[in-house]
């Protein structure tokens, strides 16, 4: 399972792509692609000609209680915040 | 201290014009973010895990009391509330808007400071002894020649796109504060036969992937060739550095490769050309950037004044952070005053806006307005009379700043690492707080005696762990993270490239295994030794052996 993750132009902040097609601060409301997240990544694309998003990546996740939960450690400190 | 001129101030000024006008064009959509970014790292400006991230110069580690303030007040407007020092003496804002980077510079820039040179392939703010001017032991001040340093190199044209970053240090004294012999230039001042000063050359040096100790090319360079011998260095770097390969791009690795007599004799060749270069002529530069450092007017101070000696006697906290914290001065009844940045379960080098303007303010009271940034992520009062000790040390302990620590197992060095940092491979900070935590105990610190650890995230090594006497390294083992340790390294005159100790420790265990670690240091020194000198006798041997014993 796949979501799409990127930043903000204008500070930066971590976002991800929902099922509307629009960026949440907020990682459980990602939508998951279970396949192909090609043409998602391509849609989301044109949001970084538009200027306000950076850095369009797929990462993985899992489903859990809240939602959508990242898998790695770095994208959990993305998802949640610095551990200290 | 030195203050900027009109010269300075245009050109600041101008390049903070210039980027606003670059983030319009990128928030518009104008420039794209291929177009932008390097426009965003020549001004410092990093895009990092949670925001973007700004990186000030603070050239060679010294700032005023209205510097600091503005620093302060620059992470409360525009961040969080605080700052990050970090190894090259700068600071970073880790929550910084692309839309206010602007206004932060400007900012910044009517407190005489940029954030330059901190990134992209070019000379990188100067680093210099943070002891600079005030240490007993030196033979000048080094801020002098990193100041004209910073003023040559400063987006110097020829140098804006050397094969890789370029990163040169100076200190004044034989002690060696600025670990020049891990910088890609590194220069020691001395005086020569009949008394002149120069400066001793070392090339090569680095830390990260490939870690170099630097190789002395010159034993003595006089004052006024500097900048046509620097000038020779970096164009025999800029023609055959390596660019085909970023890992092998430094000038270590072209030191390396041609060999010390080699890149000795092409700098040589190349000086020669150089020699009667208007750069050598810089005597009248050289005198009026002085002029700004010497002549502090201290007066006389008594060095056992009775409050002092009174509340030494009677305070044994006090006491024991007058040990650990403060330094011999070259004048009779001063001394320099660390502050560290290290409290117990803190994160290394992260100050408050609220602990900013308190350091600041004593600064303007007990210290000459004048301040340093240690590459030890600590803050140093550089002038403070010994009566005025009990007075900083009550507001220091009232902002939680009076970890009697400098030097020892709690002064940690750690980068940023994966909770911060994009290219992290696993957390360094926590692993800072859990050691500090487990050596809280100050009797059993003290009893220690000088340890350094250095941790660092990924093998770029901003930690600096390659030189600890103790380096932990983050790696990625299979989503999990482990640390590899390194014994027994060290960035002063002896500096060393700490061996690894063995396979890779889990985070659940590094702590314990540092702590095994000690615990045989503590076992096997004998009279005064250091842990240092405890491992150079005996080997890593010993130390292994406990280290990976079943617990
Ligand atoms: S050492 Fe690696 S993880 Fe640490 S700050 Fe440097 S690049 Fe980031």
């Amino acid at each position: 399972m796949q979501s799409l993750t990127a930043n903000r132009l204008d500070d930066g902040a971590v976002v991800y792509r929902t099922k509307l097609e629009t960026w949440s601060r907020n990682v459980h409301d990602a939508a998951v692609f279970e396949n192909d997240a090609s043409a998602a990544l391509e849609e989301a694309g044109s949001d970084v000609i538009r200027a306000l998003v950076v850095g369009v990546e797929l990462i993985d996740v899992t489903m859990t209680d809240t939602g959508t939960t990242p898998v790695s450690l770095r994208e959990k400190i993305r998802a949640f915040g610095p551990t200290i | 201290m030195y203050q900027y001129d009109q010269i300075d101030r245009n050109f600041v000024d101008e390049r903070v014009a210039q980027f606003r006008d670059q983030i319009a064009r990128r928030l518009s959509g104008e420039l794209t973010e291929e177009e932008f970014r390097p426009l965003r790292l020549t001004n410092g400006l990093y895009l990092q895990l949670h925001a973007y991230m700004l990186r000030i110069a603070i050239p060679y580690g010294t700032l005023n009391s209205r510097q600091l303030e503005t620093l302060a007040e620059i992470a409360r407007k525009y961040d969080r509330g605080y700052g990050h020092f970090t190894t090259r003496q700068n600071l970073q804002l880790n929550w910084i808007r692309l839309d206010q980077a602007g206004d932060a510079l400007a900012d910044l820039a009517d407190a005489d400071m940029h954030a330059l040179q901190t990134s992209g392939n070019c000379i990188r703010n100067v680093t210099a002894d943070h002891w600079a001017g005030v240490a007993p032991d030196e033979v000048a001040d080094p801020r002098v020649y990193a100041e004209l340093i910073r003023q040559w190199s400063s987006l110097h044209p020829e140098f804006s796109y050397l094969p890789r970053k370029f990163k040169i240090a100076v200190t004044g004294s034989p002690a060696d504060r600025a670990a020049t012999r891990v910088h890609d230039i590194g220069l020691v001042l001395k005086r020569d036969d009949a008394g002149q000063i120069g400066f001793e050359v070392i090339v090569g040096g680095g830390l990260g992937r490939t870690p170099m100790i630097g190789k002395t090319i010159r034993d003595f360079l006089p004052e006024a060739q500097l900048l046509p011998y620097l000038e020779a260095i970096l164009r025999v770097y800029n023609l055959a550095g390596r660019r085909d390969n970023m890992y092998k791009a430094r000038i270590k690795i072209l030191v390396h490769e041609i060999g010390t007599e080699e890149m000795s004799r092409r700098v040589e060749a190349e000086f020669a050309k150089n020699i009667d270069s208007v750069l050598a002529n810089v005597q009248d530069e050289v005198a009026r950037i002085a002029s700004y450092f010497t002549k502090l007017p201290y007066g006389p101070s008594d060095p056992n004044p009775e409050s002092y000696a009174l509340r030494r006697k009677s305070d044994p906290a006090f006491r024991r952070w007058v040990i650990s914290n403060t330094f011999p001065h070259k004048i009779a009844g001063y001394c320099i005053a660390e502050i560290s940045l290290k409290p117990t379960g803190g994160i290394p080098g992260d100050a408050t806006s609220a602990q900013m303007i308190a350091v600041a303010a004593l600064a303007r009271q007990y210290s000459h307005d004048e301040l340093r940034v240690t590459h030890t992520q600590n803050l140093v009062l550089p002038h403070v009379k010994m009566s005025d000790l009990p007075a900083i040390y009550d507001v220091l302990a009232a902002q939680k700043l009076d970890a009697p620590n400098v030097n020892k197992v709690g002064d940690i060095i750690a980068c940023p690492g994966l909770d911060y940092c994009a290219l992290a491979n696993a957390r360094s900070i926590p692993v800072a707080q859990r050691i500090s935590e487990r050596f809280a105990d100050v009797d059993r610190a003290h009893d220690l005696g000088e340890v350094k650890i250095k941790i660092s995230g990924c093998i770029n090594a901003c930690g600096h762990h390659h030189v600890g006497h103790i380096g932990l390294l983050g790696v990625d083992k299979n989503g999990e993270e482990f640390y590899q340790i390194t014994l027994g390294g060290s960035e002063a005159a002896d500096a060393t490239i700490g061996t690894l100790l063995g396979p890779a420790i889990s985070s659940d265990q590094i702590v314990d295994t540092v702590e095994k670690i000690l615990t045989a240091y503590a076992d096997l020194r004998q009279g005064n030794e250091r842990f240092l000198d405890t491992y150079r006798r005996l080997g890593a041997k010993p130390f292994k052996e406990r280290a990976y014993a079943a617990a």
